[in-house]
């Protein structure tokens, strides 16, 4: 049964409730309401970004769920997007940060998780100035206040 | 041209924020935090959890306080320092110097370091005299007591191997880790009490119900037996009992390396170990089996005590020609062995069925 997804800008998507519920946030609604057929509103997410998020969806519709990891080690590691997701993540960087918040928002993990290790790739190996180039980032530092930053934390460089 | 809308809610959002940084490594970590004061708010955190320093506090002088360690104490969740590290350790241990509690007596000492998970300390210069270093600065051991007895969830221990006492605070502080799953000693001994206290960090350790790793890097000359505790063979029969008589039924020790002589394969303590069923070993260095032992009894000790073993080092204290005979009688005895590295050819691994 599909289900119908209203984005904030009132359009609507039919999609196949599988699909609908790579989102936590609308399987946990539909488990709510039970069998109903109204549309689902979701006034956070924009056409263009509820398109791209659908598209996704559709594509891993079939992946197992993801077991969350109980691991205590908080270090991840950002190079194994697969390529079908890296290219989809080819988009301007409003879209990119759309698309995490509505990751965020519709609770789809493993979107999220691809969003975030497309920005922290971006980051990889830049130095402060050009990071907020790469993000339009104004620097609201001293010159005396940076100086100390980087002397704090001089320990954690060049290993 | 600002930051756009959408990129300023994802960096402003602190759980979103904190899953981005936690994919970048400290040296990019150490960028960020430079890039604006949100950045730094959210970011140094992180960088903190995995705290390494290097040469950087060498020079700080022990009564110095560190106000950016001080700071991020509370974030600290693995902390990797070298031995004579003093004046970190003592933050780690006790926070700031100088907080005058309000009679105005001495502060009372406690770690404000409590979140700890991991806590490795090396001697990085391994082959100095470490009583050389402790004419300096004291016994390091007794120094992480209160580490230890404040961050109970410790996963992962490591310590330089140091003689310690039967009344020693830090095996009570040990026998108290009930979280921790690996326990390493690495070093150089020539202390002649070095046997007694293998036996009684063995006795703190091994009854720890989530220990799967056990590591005692050690070169020792020799493990004499007179060691004014009960033996060896003694202690890890009781500790076998320890450990096994708790309930749930602690499961048993997966991976382990043993004290090791230089000139060759002899260890009082790998055939007790086999025999008191503390093992199910899936990793180990060639156990240093006893120096009459021959190759057939290594072989029929492997089949019979740990025939489980995938992963299997050979490190290059072993390549004398009776202890190559002894590896490869070893080898034999494994049923399921996946890898096989020999240290001698600079430690690359070669596959081995």
């Amino acid at each position: 049964m599909p289900v119908i997804l209203v984005s904030s800008d009132a359009q609507e998507f039919k999609v196949d409730k599988e699909v609908a519920e790579r989102s936590i946030l609308i399987k946990n609604m539909l488990e709510d309401v039970g069998e109903s057929d109204s549309p689902i509103p979701l006034p956070n997410v924009t056409a263009a970004v509820l398109t791209k998020v659908i598209e996704y969806c559709e594509h891993h519709r079939n992946d197992p769920v993801q077991v969350p990891d109980e691991t205590d080690d908080p270090r991840k590691r950002s190079n194994d997007i697969e390529e079908w997701d890296m290219k989809f993540m080819q988009v301007d960087q409003e879209m990119l940060f759309e698309i995490i918040l509505a990751a965020n928002y519709l609770d789809i993990k493993p979107l999220l998780d691809v969003g975030c290790k497309t920005v922290a790739n971006i980051i990889k190996g830049k130095t402060p100035e050009e990071i907020r180039k790469a993000f339009n980032i104004v620097n609201d530092f001293t010159p005396e206040e940076e100086a100390q930053i980087k002397k704090e934390n001089e320990w954690a460089e060049d290993r | 041209m600002k930051l756009g809308d959408a990129a300023h809610a994802v960096f402003g959002t602190p759980e979103l924020a904190f899953s981005l940084f936690a994919y970048l490594t400290p040296q990019d970590l150490a960028q960020c935090v430079r890039v604006c004061k949100q950045w730094l708010y959210h970011a140094e955190p992180i960088l903190w959890r995995n705290f390494s320093p290097e040469a950087y506090y060498y020079a700080v002088p022990p009564s110095e306080a560190i106000p950016e360690l001080i700071r991020n104490l509370p974030y600290i969740r693995t902390v990797m320092l070298d031995v004579r590290n003093r004046a970190v350790l003592r933050h780690l241990s006790y926070g700031s110097p100088s907080s005058p509690t309000c009679d105005g007596s001495a502060a009372v000492p406690r770690a404000a370091c409590n979140r700890l998970r991991r806590l490795e300390i090396e001697d990085w210069h391994a082959f100095e005299s470490i009583q050389k270093l402790e004419e300096h600065t004291g016994p390091l051991l007794p120094s992480i007591v209160p580490l230890l007895n404040h961050n109970l969830r410790l996963t992962h221990v490591a310590l330089p191997f140091q003689d310690v006492d039967i009344d020693d605070p830090v095996l009570a502080a040990i026998s108290n880790l009930k979280h921790l799953q690996h326990f390493s000693v690495k070093g150089y001994s020539m202390s002649p009490t070095r046997s007694r206290t293998m036996s009684l960090l063995l006795q703190a350790c091994l009854p720890l119900p989530k220990l799967t790793e056990l590591w005692i890097n050690l070169e020792i000359s020799w493990l004499d037996e007179n060691t004014g505790v009960p033996s060896l063979q003694t202690i890890i029969k009781e500790t076998a009992k320890a450990r096994f008589s708790q309930t749930p039924t602690p499961g048993r020790i997966k991976s382990l390396r043993l004290p090791f002589r230089p000139e060759g394969y002899e260890n009082p303590l790998a055939l007790p170990l086999l025999q008191s069923g503390l093992l199910d070993l899936e990793s180990c260095t060639v156990l240093p089996f006893t120096r009459d032992s021959t190759a057939v009894d290594v072989e029929q000790m492997v089949r019979e005590y740990c025939p489980n073993i995938k992963h299997l080092r050979l490190p290059s204290f072993g390549r004398t020609l009776n202890g190559f005979q002894k590896a490869c009688a070893f080898i034999r005895g494994c049923s399921g062995l996946q890898s096989f590295v020999f240290d001698f050819y600079d430690g690359s691994p070669e596959a081995c069925d």
